[in-house]
């Protein structure tokens, strides 16, 4: 996959400026990042920092009041979010989104839908074309199923799962568009620490295989120092800090933005 | 192989035998309406159970083929094997232009929109004399070929056949697969990809179509139609239809169809009393059995004590 990265100096997603208004409420205020091939990065920050409106400008579900967005160098900021999907920037959601009637399987080979796009006629009379590309989807279904270990789960209706492989779940439908560059938004909520770990070492192998690059919406800082190349700390819609994880840990003002200042 | 495929290609092997064994003209009239909801129901389905929003409107598909039959054939002189494919086509248009505005729209405001462009072909039909011939409506339409009760069936059974066949391939392929996931989640559906509105579109026009197949059947069968065509008689069959028997099912619009047609014969005697059975019928499915009558096929496949273990896959196909 590394020849269709763009040279390594130039990011496959930036950011510049980002700004979003409610009303007279600014929730995002001038955030700009990079997110370069091959890394993790973490979005983290206090609730209410403004971490999911940033990924909802930069996925079109909610286009940004003032900024840009650019992605593999094209500008992204006005498109709509099937848009920005088909280019290759794909994203998960904060509140557990599957398609709940349908199985595991049924739903990742859904998330197969921009492969299996067909003609008016290759949909209704299929023919040797249609059958290869539904062969190859149901191949590709499998193979995503087990890579995040649901194969013993691949017939369950979705609403039955259990809340981590719910998580898997997501991850899996959004890993079917064959993303480039994947938002996970607090992929590891509700799992244990013990489950969380095994998530991230999950993510940390599909970088470079799966997908070119992620960015992670994360409250559980294990999972984040562990998982992360780079973090990024927002606070009140400004970003507050920016580095490796342990230099951002030892930031005295993120320590204060997340635990409050020390008694003078 | 999905179950659902031999399941439809064994109803329509039966029901092609059906005028062999059958002769009576008042039941083969009677099963003729069974397929003719078929058609219907299906086509509904594909909005209802696929859109995932309430039409209220699908008369106004059925009313564009029927009368588009009807002129075709009075006063364009076109046989009936022409008509009929005709209608579906001038249907299918007339979809692709409602669901342009109406598909924009969600919930009630669908409901209510949709609802106003049947009414609105109804007042249209009514008062544009000069083509439609206003409330006398248009008789004495032209059956050509279609001499006999029995060909009538093989007619209706080959526009049914046409109707499921584009239903299955719709529902197994990607598109479909589309559709469902906007149905699920329209956030999930756009994050994978998947244009809301265009997939809304297809089914719709799609199902649009059909109706207009099966009004042009209806116009050259009874050889009248009329602006009560886009009444809410036939609305409020198709729905009942699609409830009892399941939304979002190919088998299930089928199911309903033939349990209303009959009840519908059935009851006659009881006249308006029978409307108020429906409406009682309808609150109980909604109430006990939300997914229709299909939904109790797994169930019953439980019961069995010898049935075959399912295999893993047997399922995949299905959505």
């Amino acid at each position: 996959m590394s020849q269709t990265h763009p040279t390594p100096a130039t990011p496959l997603l930036e950011a510049d400026n980002l700004t979003m208004v409610f009303g007279g409420l600014i929730a995002v205020r001038d955030f700009s990042f990079r997110l370069m091939p091959g890394e993790i990065v973490g979005l983290i920050g206090p609730n209410g920092a403004g971490k999911t409106t940033c990924f909802n400008m930069i996925t079109g579900f909610c286009p940004a009041s003032a900024g840009t967005v650019r992605f593999k160098g094209a500008d992204i900021t006005r498109r709509r979010p099937f848009e920005i999907a088909r280019l290759g920037l794909v994203r998960s959601f904060q509140k557990t989104s599957v398609m709940k009637k349908l199985t595991v399987f049924e739903n990742v080979r859904t998330g197969h839908y921009m492969q299996g796009r067909q003609s008016l006629l290759g949909t209704f009379l299929p023919g040797a074309r249609t059958r290869a590309s539904e062969a190859r989807i149901a191949e590709s279904t499998a193979q995503i199923v087990e890579t995040l270990g649901l194969s013993h789960r691949a017939d369950a209706p979705a609403h039955l799962l259990s809340c981590g492989e719910l998580r898997l779940l997501e991850v899996a439908v959004a890993l079917a568009a064959k993303p480039e560059a994947l938002l996970l938004d607090e992929p590891a909520a509700g799992l244990n620490s013990h489950e969380a770990h095994l998530f991230g070492e999950t993510l940390k192998q599909l970088v470079g295989r799966a997908v070119t690059a992620l960015l992670l919406v994360e409250h559980n800082m294990s999972l984040v120092m562990n998982t992360c190349d780079r973090v990024v700390v927002l606070n009140f819609g400004q970003k507050l800090a920016e580095g490796r994880p342990e230099e951002v840990r030892a930031n005295r003002e993120v320590q204060e933005a997340y635990l409050g200042k020390a008694a003078a | 192989m999905p179950s659902d495929s031999r399941i439809l290609l064994t109803l329509l092997a039966a029901a092609a035998l059906f005028p062999l064994a059958v002769h009576d003209p008042y039941v083969l009239h009677i099963a003729i309406l069974v397929l003719f909801y078929v058609v219907l129901a299906s086509s509904l389905n594909l909005i209802v159970g696929y859109v995932g929003e309430f039409s209220l409107g699908h008369t106004a598909f059925l009313g564009v083929g029927a009368y588009a039959a009807a002129l075709l054939a009075q006063k364009a002189g076109w046989p009936v094997w022409a008509t009929i494919p005709a209608a579906g086509a001038l249907a299918a248009v007339a979809g692709g232009f409602i669901g342009a505005i109406t598909l924009r729209l969600k919930g009630p405001y669908f409901v209510i929109v949709t609802l106003s462009f049947a009414e609105v072909l109804r007042l249209v039909a009514n008062n544009w004399i000069a083509v439609t011939n206003g409330p006398m409506g248009l008789a004495g339409i032209p059956q050509g070929f279609l001499q006999d009760k029995r060909l009538f069936f093989y007619a209706v059974l080959a526009v049914a056949a046409v109707t499921l066949y584009l239903c299955y391939r719709f529902v197994h392929s990607n598109a479909g697969r589309g559709a469902v996931a906007v149905r699920e989640s329209r956030f999930v559906a756009q994050s994978i990809g998947i244009n809301p509105f265009g997939s809304a579109m297809l089914a719709f026009v799609l199902g649009a179509g059909l109706a207009g197949l099966a009004g042009g059947f209806y116009a050259h069968y009874i050889t009248f139609v009329g602006p009560d065509i886009f009444q809410f008689s036939f609305m409020a069959s198709m729905i009942i239809m699609v409830l009892i028997g399941g939304k979002g099912t190919l088998i299930g619009p089928i199911i309903g169809a033939a349990i209303v047609t009959l009840l519908e014969e059935y009851l006659r005697d009881m006249q308006e009393l029978r409307l108020t059975l429906f409406g009682l019928i309808v609150m109980a499915v909604v109430l006990f059995l939300p997914n229709g009558i299909i939904s109790l096929a797994p169930k019953l496949k439980r019961l069995r004590p010898h049935a075959p273990a399912r295999p893993v896959s047997a399922d995949r196909g299905v959505l």
